[in-house]
């Protein structure tokens, strides 16, 4: 008998086309559903009743519903690592108990979102003072990946939501310096803090930044206590290593070596987020994740967000063979979400050997991208058209903004308008190709082929609430994209080799004698001899 | 006997309802509230104004109602008489004190009451009192600001005012109001001119006022930086007439109800006119940020920890010689200091009503004295002072504590005798 992997490589050899599938009625109640604010239509991707209907049993194969348990209730399934990716638990309602090897999970995620709102809450009621005296206007937070890009991305979504008397919260993140250099000048260092997020405190790119900083600091300050007391917060799970930094233990916030740094942005990694949106708005986040972390638990595959968007993905890449997906928010301020995703997808699942270190045989994660939609038509939608590569979409938009607006709203309205027209012609128009278009296609080069596989997720409305499902949404869809191709998600190998390496180089160019490739020789000696 | 009805209750209604009385009016005051004991005790802090008020309600020429219904003015089933009634009367409506539904409902009934006096006072957005006036049919309507409460006493400056500014809807009618006139008989100055002009004279002055404030303020900083005293280049600077010498002396900023509200309306009126206001920005950022000057300097001296630290206050209120509390550095300092876990006392023996009103739980120890255990203290921190308790610097020197003198109430002289730590604002002692 045939496995159920076996059959959908079958069926994946199957030539389907947009045009046809819709031929069918009631395609698309057979391929969308709503998730509370969420509504995913998935009807644009190739499949039919029975792809769909294989894959689900290819999760149910896999134990998909067994390893979601295992995931929840803190089993070490980083197995690399031998230990847990409890993310869920870090949005876990305080009266729900999760206990882990006898820790009481719950009660230290609450001790510490409990830490974190005290600090957000002095620093926004101007309690909390720098060395001289001065009420913070300016948080530097200071990591990179996932202690940078989840809370950068949803400050971005949530701008509306901060209040105007809350200070500024900038973000930087690469190490060359570039972008302090620009903020620091229009700091004022008696008001100023730093975060400095580093699930390991040992990441080179944030504790150069820092190191620049301190300095920054200095200028102003002479004694470094209370530059450290006053000014700088730290966000680790190396406690040792920040009190050695000279972090005094009530300026620390505490991490676990269960969560994954691109999973993180619901501790207290998030804390500049809390700081600028206040804790009320900071808690609906987690609690929209917490909401899609039940559906993703309880509810049913075939109207299981996360399983549903992963076994497409699955299929996609693994079985179609495409290996480049883009998402594409048509609301400008989820510019920051494809980025966060590229690290979520990416790091989890740009993986080639399976749990048990087997390479393996089929594709994994596509190589991903995105960018504001209306943006990015303007940019690669030329490809997706036109070009050879085949792609899959994922669009994104709310359906209501600007309810708020005080100026202008009609004509703000009127763009969102424009731009949700935007988001379903350009579906309609990867999808159906020439079809989709009335008028007629009477060069090669006018031709639209169509065919492009593509999701549209819509919600009601961006709140905290409804970017909390939908980021969980991605993080469960990685973990069942990883589930199917029996992959680790939680572990990223991959980038350790450039850090060793970047070290050795480090070392040649200040001035240790050191012989590389030959390429890599030439360019040393043009560096150091400049 | 002429009869004058005040709506609103503040100091300034109150004290005009007593000069009313005291010249033989009928007056009711309609307070909006219950006007119990303790409430009224909350605006007189000033004697004469006590008294002057006991004798007005023992003649029965002063009465107080407690309708707090929007629609005050009696709707009586024959409309002739209560037009009459009303006809009769002379209206003065405190805009400061009504909600939005009060003055909309007290607005809509002056609409009816023929051509009956009306004087308006207060302190709305600069060209909102012209708008009213034009919007009500009586052509006898006037905006009385009431910028001329120079002392400490309403009381008194109501009594002798030093400048009294009269907005008239119609040119010329004023003089003849005898309500009018009896505000002016003892009055050093007095105009008359359109409505629209006063209340730009009106914010003309009070913007004056605290924009000098701010800047002398800014300047007591740099004095502080460079080593100097304030208060000296300032007795040098008030030598040129040119330059107003009321406002130039260094302290924890401006606070009460007429200079930040004149700001707050008028940054309001430049925004609804679409004028920038960078000055008057500045005017409030300095003055906010003024209030918590001393905190700054005390959290360095005591090297950015406060926890534990006994604190003494000397004076809630907003001004020098009062206890009132509105705008007042201890609003924002006391919650600042206790969040750092300070323990505070205060010493403010009339404050303690209001302070409860605003605090509910007060955040500190109410102190029966100045001076005693202070040496238990860690510190004395003075926000305020009033005449009736004279400074005693021998005790202050006994105590041996560090003195935090937000309201400069010791100067260079005395403070340089201290043997202990000592800092003012822009007294030139570096912290």
């Amino acid at each position: 008998m045939m496995t159920i992997w076996k059959e959908l490589e079958v069926l994946a050899r199957e030539n389907r086309c947009l045009n046809d599938l819709f031929k069918k009625n009631g395609r698309c109640k057979n391929f969308s559903f709503s998730c509370e604010e969420l509504f995913y239509d998935f009807s644009k991707q190739l499949i039919d009743e029975k792809v769909f209907e294989s894959l689900l049993s290819l999760a149910e194969e896999r134990n998909l519903r067994g390893q979601i348990k295992e995931l929840y209730r803190g089993d070490k399934v980083n197995i690399s690592e031998d230990r847990p990716a409890l993310h869920t638990a870090l949005r876990i309602p305080s009266d729900k108990s999760l206990v882990v090897d006898g820790v009481d999970i719950t009660a230290a995620v609450h001790g510490s979102l409990n830490k974190v709102a005290l600090i957000s809450e002095r620093i926004r009621q101007k309690i909390w003072r720098g060395a001289s005296g001065k009420p913070i206007t300016d948080v530097v937070n200071i990591g990179v990946g996932g202690s940078d890009l989840g809370p950068l991305m949803a400050l971005k979504a949530l701008e509306e939501f901060t209040d105007p008397e809350s200070p500024q919260v900038h973000f930087i993140s690469n190490m060359d310096g570039t972008q302090l250099q620009q903020l620091l000048g229009g700091l004022c260092q008696e008001s100023t803090l730093f975060i400095i997020s580093s699930k390991s405190f040992g990441t080179a790119d944030t504790l150069s930044n820092a190191a620049t900083a301190i300095s920054w600091l200095k200028v102003c300050f002479e004694s470094e206590r209370l530059i450290f007391k006053n000014h700088i917060i730290g966000v680790s799970a190396a406690h040792e290593k920040m009190l050695a930094f000279g972090i005094p233990e009530q300026n620390q916030l505490e991490l676990w070596d269960w969560v994954g740094g691109r999973f993180s942005m619901w501790s207290a990694i998030g804390l500049a987020i809390a700081i600028k949106l206040g804790m009320k708005q900071f808690r609906e986040l987690l609690s929209g994740a917490h909401s899609m972390d039940e559906h993703f638990y309880h509810a049913d595959f075939e109207k299981n967000l996360p399983v549903v968007m992963g076994l497409i993905g699955v299929w996609n890449s693994t079985f179609l063979d495409i290996n480049a997906h883009t998402v594409l928010p048509y609301d400008g301020r989820l510019k920051f979400f494809p980025d966060y995703l590229m690290q979520l997808e990416m790091e989890s699942n740009g993986k080639s050997v399976n749990r048990v270190g087997k390479k393996v045989s089929f594709n994994t994660a596509p190589v991903m991208w995105g960018d504001v939609g209306s943006n990015a038509q303007h940019a690669f939608y030329q490809l997706l058209h036109q070009g050879t590569q085949r792609v899959s979409c994922d669009f994104i938009a709310p359906i209501k903004r600007y309810d708020q607006a005080a100026q202008v709203k009609v004509e703000l309205e009127s763009q969102h308008q424009m731009a949700l027209a935007n988001c379903l012609a350009q579906s309609r128009v990867l999808a159906f190709g020439n079809h989709a278009l009335e008028f007629a296609q009477d060069a090669a080069h006018k031709n639209y082929r169509g065919n492009q596989p593509s999701s549209t997720l819509l919600m009601q409305r961006l709140s905290p609430y409804s970017l909390g499902m939908l980021i969980a949404a991605y993080e469960h869809k990685t973990f069942v994209m990883s589930v199917i191709w029996d992959i680790n998600p939680f572990d990223q190998w991959g980038v350790e080799g450039g850090k060793v390496m970047a070290g050795e180089v480090l070392s040649a160019i200040k001035g240790d004698a050191q012989q590389f490739d030959c390429s890599t020789n030439t360019m040393l000696n043009l560096i150091k001899n400049a | 006997m002429l009869k004058i009805k005040l709506y609103g209750l503040n100091t300034k209604s109150i004290s005009a309802a007593v000069f009313y009385a005291n010249h033989g009016y009928s007056v009711t005051l309609y307070c909006y509230c219950e006007p119990t004991e303790s409430h009224l005790n909350k605006y007189l802090i000033d004697a004469p104004l006590t008294k002057a008020l006991r004798s007005g309600m023992n003649a029965g020429q002063l009465q107080f109602n407690s309708d707090t219904d929007p629609q005050i003015l009696p709707e009586h089933s024959d409309k002739t008489a209560t037009l009459e009634r009303l006809n009769e009367d002379v209206h003065w409506i405190f805009t400061d004190v009504l909600t939005v539904d009060q003055g909309t409902a007290l607005h809509q009934q002056l609409k009816k009451t023929g051509d009956t006096p009306i004087l308006l006072s207060g302190v709305l957005p600069t060209g909102s009192m012209d708008k009213i006036t034009k919007s009500l049919p009586q052509y006898r309507v006037y905006y009385v600001p009431f910028i001329f409460l120079r002392s400490s006493s309403a009381y008194e400056s109501i009594n002798h005012p030093h400048l009294v500014l009269v907005g008239e809807k119609l040119p010329g009618t004023a003089k003849s109001e005898a309500v009018i006139h009896l505000l002016l008989q003892n009055a050093d100055e007095f105009a008359f001119a359109d409505v629209l002009s006063v209340e730009l004279a009106r914010s003309t002055l009070l913007a004056s006022m605290a924009t000098q404030l701010s800047l002398t303020n800014e300047l007591a900083r740099l004095a502080d930086a460079l080593g100097a005293d304030f208060k000296k280049a300032s007795t040098l600077a008030k030598l040129d007439k040119r330059v107003s010498s009321s406002y130039i002396n260094a302290g924890w900023g401006y606070g009460g109800q007429s200079l930040p509200a004149e700001i707050k309306v008028l940054r309001e009126a430049f925004d609804y006119n679409n004028i920038s206001t960078s000055l008057l920005n500045a005017v409030q950022t300095i003055n906010e940020e003024q209030k918590q000057l001393i905190f700054e300097k005390m959290w360095r001296y005591f090297d950015t920890d406060l926890s534990d630290k006994a604190i003494m206050i000397w004076g809630a209120g907003y001004k020098k010689g009062s206890s009132r509390i509105p705008g007042s550095a201890l609003i924002k300092l006391a919650p600042l200091l206790v969040a750092h876990g300070a323990k505070l006392s205060l010493f403010d023996p009339k404050a303690k009503l209001e302070l409860t009103n605003h605090f509910g739980e007060l955040p500190f120890k109410m102190a029966s004295t100045a001076y005693e255990q202070l040496e238990d203290y860690d510190a004395l921190l003075i926000l305020n002072w009033s005449e009736s308790y004279p400074v005693e610097e021998d005790c202050i020197k006994q105590a041996g504590i560090p003195v935090f003198d937000a309201a400069n109430l010791l100067d260079a002289t005395t403070a340089g005798r201290l043997t202990h730590f000592y800092t003012g604002i822009g007294q030139g002692q570096k912290c």
